[in-house]
């Protein structure tokens, strides 16, 4: 590079002024990308995220296409070969009733991750709904709206969780329908906070000069803009549905055999633990692998899609 | 302060009885009540008749609920459908003891390593020290406590024999138990810790400590910590909640005589007077533990005062 | 002559981010003298916040500051350690920020919050550090002193939160006091007394100030000599009155075209946007949106170009053979 100073001649060629064309080519700024395009950059770098994720589609595949291709059934019982560990034959080992629990852990995957999954999702759906419409209309409703989930809130889940249970009998759909009723609270409360402060935001009140109608700013604004924190509550939601239905189980108002859920398997394994216990490892390792995953693609989810660090 | 401290009492009082309505209603809803199961099928009719009316389960329901009320305004939460000279508050002057203790010492340690460890986590961020403890933490909050348990006693009372078994005999006792239930607590609180305190750390008053020449350790340990503690004493309300029906776990596995296995067990014989008592009192104990938090909470942020 | 309490020598900051280095400020240097107060000016990015933040080690962790030297009273501060400069934070060196409103810690009282420092730096027990505490606040121009003492931040006006501010930025008679925005955050009306307060404290305590502001008009009101920054670097220096009438960079007198004077004249907006600081031009910073830009200027960075002996401009219009092809540029 030459070194020019108040001192030095410069050659006349430098002393034209700059086309309008080189100006363009300097101010052309840096190819701009949405918050989503952004968002899904910043998750794929984490490798802590996008491993958990490989974790769970593989996992989701073997839970769907697993049992299909295994010689043997969930509820399949062997008693000449009971209690064994694992082999060529019996991947993880044998239970009491000589049940293959490589087969029911597949099947204990395909519960599990069918509760998380449509917990979640309608949890999501009650608590977008329900948390926005406070958020919005704010006044009076959203006062009784609050208070109500103030009231219900106040009862811990669990208990509610176990008097259905204990009221509806044991099947996934009543665990669904309990997780229904307790979960959705969390992600209003969430909803409900986020849609506050955002319609206060310019432009939220931009939508409203223009003539919006507060349908059309609540789904074109507030919602889209509070997703990020939406989808992070809801991902969390799935591990602790999934806990819980172990949890249910393992206290044996959960899902009921011959059926196999992690947590009943668990269950059933603690008697035998000193004789074989493979038995209590392969479904304790697969729900806490599972949870493991989803907690690390919730981490990254909301790194990711923290506006605040949203910037570069 | 005075006029939020009512407003929370109130809240308080309604989750209680709503929470009772429903528990009273729904065991009532149970088809066939207490008395129809397979057990009583060679009881004679006659027999199941009078056992109903000594119980009053037979009166109009809200009769029985008005009645159950005024039992529980007396502080009297039922008797065994299913034992005799079985009471509730038996239950929980017999359970109660054991269970206190095992959760107090699990929350104490649960805060004592998890609000360090979240902390130095936030401030490391990135470093060594918050890889691995975000590693424990993650790797806490997604082993459930059954499993640890049961791993734990394998491990340390089947095979080394270092530790017993069952009981509270003595404090080696206590050592897994209340290790199995604050680890997940612990893996919790660190990392609630460590974002409150990510996010506390991003704050502009921070630079304002700093430039006002406040050393880094005082500057995290002293303004951002309280600061960044506020969404751990949330948690405490909830955390103490997790923590009693967590006993329910260990209180299982360990054989501990304490009140999570008596509701387990009540569970497991459907004995639904019993349930409906212990649900209650366990709850009413969260509502109450929430309040207090409210309150601490008000203490510690002066905002609450007006912006609630 | 006065005394040069702080002397930069070659200040480069720079921040790691995921999108690559960003070079916020590319060798600065400049001087304070005792009791003189001095502007800082440039829009917002060009580094003169960074500037202030890394001389007082008060960067996140992403940031890396370098210098030849900063010489503070005879120390130079480039070298030592964090921790050492804590000593002199909030002791000599005082420094208010922009938002008063996220400045001070919401969960501690007004006592907390200035005491702290007072203890700490003047080795004062409780009773006397509240008493100090009193006087500032009262100094400060906070009626009841006693009271607002007691309470914490969000019970205070977002002016009273300013004066708190400064009341603890002066407790410790610094030599230097740094200004960051004192007054953008604020009404109009409260900046006015903001800024009067400011003078009035600078009297009495003898403080030099520096002060940081994109607004020429607050800065002309204080100080007597300015600094013009542009993309991480200084491209004019000299004093206030140099600035406004002898112009010597085309971005200061974009600068004087946009503010506002009552008289009439329209508002000349500055077209385009600040240079990336990703990939900074090798010449002048200035250049994509310079109506006088040469190709010259896309070619090599100015260097100082004397004006008198407190004005300094870097500008390639003031090279002997630019003026004998295109004569005097007019700037204003």
């Amino acid at each position: 590079m030459n070194t020019y100073n108040y001192e030095t001649e410069i050659p006349e060629e430098l002393l034209e002024d700059i086309t309008e064309e080189e100006r363009e080519k300097e101010s052309i700024d840096r190819t701009s990308f949405s918050y989503w395009q952004i968002s899904w950059r910043r998750f794929k770098k984490d490798k802590l995220a996008m491993g958990g994720l490989v974790v769970i589609i593989v996992m989701t595949l073997c839970a769907v296409i697993g049992p299909m291709l295994s010689p043997y059934d969930y509820d399949q019982t062997d008693f000449i070969a009971i209690l064994q560990g694992p082999s060529a034959k019996h991947w993880f080992g044998t239970d009491l009733l000589g049940r293959d629990v490589f087969v029911r852990t597949l099947y204990g995957a395909r519960i599990s991750l069918s509760i998380g999954f449509v917990a979640a999702a309608i949890n999501m759906v009650i608590g977008v709904l329900y948390g926005g419409i406070a958020g919005y209309l704010g006044g009076w409703v959203d006062m009784i709206m609050m208070r109500i989930v103030d009231v219900l809130s106040g009862i811990p889940s669990l208990i509610y969780l176990i008097l259905i249970m204990m009221f509806m009998g044991s099947s996934i759909q009543s665990i669904l329908l309990a997780m229904c009723l307790t979960y959705w609270i969390t992600t209003a409360r969430m909803v409900r906070g986020q849609i506050f402060t955002l319609r206060e935001q310019d432009y939220a009140l931009a939508g409203k000069v223009c003539g919006q109608s507060k349908w059309q700013i609540l789904t074109q604004h507030l919602i889209p803009n509070s997703m990020g924190s939406i989808i992070v509550t809801v991902t969390f939601l799935i591990p602790s549905a999934i806990f819980e239905e172990a949890f249910l189980s393992f206290l044996g108002i959960g899902i009921q055999v011959p059926m196999a859920s992690w947590g009943t398997m668990c269950n059933d394994a603690i008697q035998y633990l000193t004789q074989q216990p493979c038995l209590m490892l392969f479904p304790a390792l697969a729900i806490s692998i599972t949870i493991f995953a989803l907690n690390f693609i919730g981490d990254g989810l909301r790194d990711a899609l923290d506006p605040r660090i949203n910037k570069q | 302060m005075v006029r939020y401290i009512i407003k929370r009492i109130v809240a308080g009082f309604l989750s209680l009885l709503m929470l009772i309505t429903l528990t009273f209603f729904l065991m009532h809803a149970i088809p066939g009540g207490p008395f129809s199961s397979d057990k009583y099928r060679k009881t004679p009719q006659a027999v199941l008749e009078q056992i109903q009316d000594q119980y009053g389960l037979n009166e109009p329901v809200y009769v029985q609920y008005i009645s159950y009320l005024q039992n529980l305004a007396k502080g009297n939460l039922g008797v065994s459908f299913t034992k005799l000279n079985y009471s509730v508050n038996d239950l929980i002057s017999n359970g109660m003891p054991a269970s206190a203790k095992i959760g107090f010492l699990a929350i104490l340690l649960a805060l004592l390593i998890g609000i360090p460890l979240g902390t130095t986590a936030a401030v490391r961020r990135g470093h060594l020290a918050d890889g691995v403890s975000m590693v424990i933490a993650t790797v806490g909050v997604s082993v459930p406590s059954f499993v640890l348990c049961v791993l734990t006693m394998y491990l340390f009372c089947d095979r080394l024999k270092l530790l017993p078994t069952y009981g509270l005999s003595s404090w080696k006792c206590y050592i897994l138990p209340v290790g199995c239930m604050a680890f997940g607590q612990i893996a919790y609180i660190t990392r609630l810790m460590r974002s409150s305190m990510l996010e506390t750390l991003r704050q502009d008053f921070i630079r304002t400590e700093r430039s006002k020449g406040i050393p880094e350790l005082a500057v995290i340990g002293k303004y951002a910590l309280k600061n960044s503690i506020l969404p751990v004493i949330t948690y405490m309300g909830p955390m103490v909640a997790t923590l009693l029906t967590g006993t329910f776990i260990i209180e299982k596995v360990f054989s501990i005589p304490g009140l999570g296995r008596y509701f387990v067990n009540a569970i497991g014989d459907r004995d639904y007077a019993v349930t409906l008592g212990l649900t209650i009192f366990v709850g009413a104990l969260i509502i109450i533990c929430n309040l207090i938090v409210d309150i601490i909470y008000a203490f510690v942020d002066p905002r609450v005062k007006i912006d609630r | 002559m006065a005394e040069k309490i702080l002397e930069v020598k070659n200040l480069r900051t720079t921040f790691q981010t995921l999108a690559g280095e960003v070079k916020a400020v590319r060798g600065t240097s400049f001087y304070v003298e005792s009791g003189e107060s001095l502007g800082i000016v440039g829009e917002s990015g060009c580094g003169k916040s960074v500037t202030m933040l890394s001389i007082l080690h008060l960067l996140d962790e992403n940031a890396r500051a370098e210098a030849d030297a900063i010489n503070f009273v005879g120390q130079d501060i480039s070298r030592i350690t964090t921790k050492e400069m804590r000593k002199l934070n909030g002791y000599k060196i005082g420094m208010i920020f922009q938002d008063p409103m996220t400045s001070l810690n919401p969960v501690f009282s007004i006592e907390q919050q200035i005491c702290d420092p007072l203890m700490r730096h003047l080795k004062l027990n409780r009773p006397q550090a509240r008493k100090k505490a009193l006087e500032m606040l009262e100094t400060v121009g906070i009626p009841s002193p006693e009271s607002r003492l007691k309470q914490y931040p969000h019970e205070l006006s977002g002016g009273l939160r300013q004066r708190v501010m400064i009341a603890i930025a002066m407790c410790c008679n610094p030599r230097l006091l740094i200004a960051d925005e004192p007054t953008t955050a604020l009404d109009v009306t409260v900046q006015a007394q903001i800024l009067d307060l400011m003078k009035q404290m600078k009297e009495e305590y003898d403080t030099a100030v520096v002060l940081i502001s994109h607004d020429l008009g607050v800065i002309s009101s204080l100080c007597s000599r300015v600094i013009v920054m542009y993309g991480g670097v200084i491209v004019e220096e000299g004093l206030i009155d140099d600035l406004f009438y002898e112009t010597g960079h085309p971005y200061t007198a974009g600068l004087l075209r946009s503010i506002p004077r009552g008289d009439g004249e329209k508002l000349v907006p500055i077209d385009g946007t600040p240079p990336d600081l990703l990939n900074p031009p090798k010449g002048c910073p200035f250049a994509a949106r310079c109506s006088h830009a040469m190709k010259l200027c896309r070619e090599a960075m100015p260097p100082k170009y004397p004006m008198n002996e407190h004005h300094y401009s870097c500008c390639w219009l003031h090279h002997p053979s630019v003026i004998a092809k295109r004569g005097e540029a007019k700037l204003i």
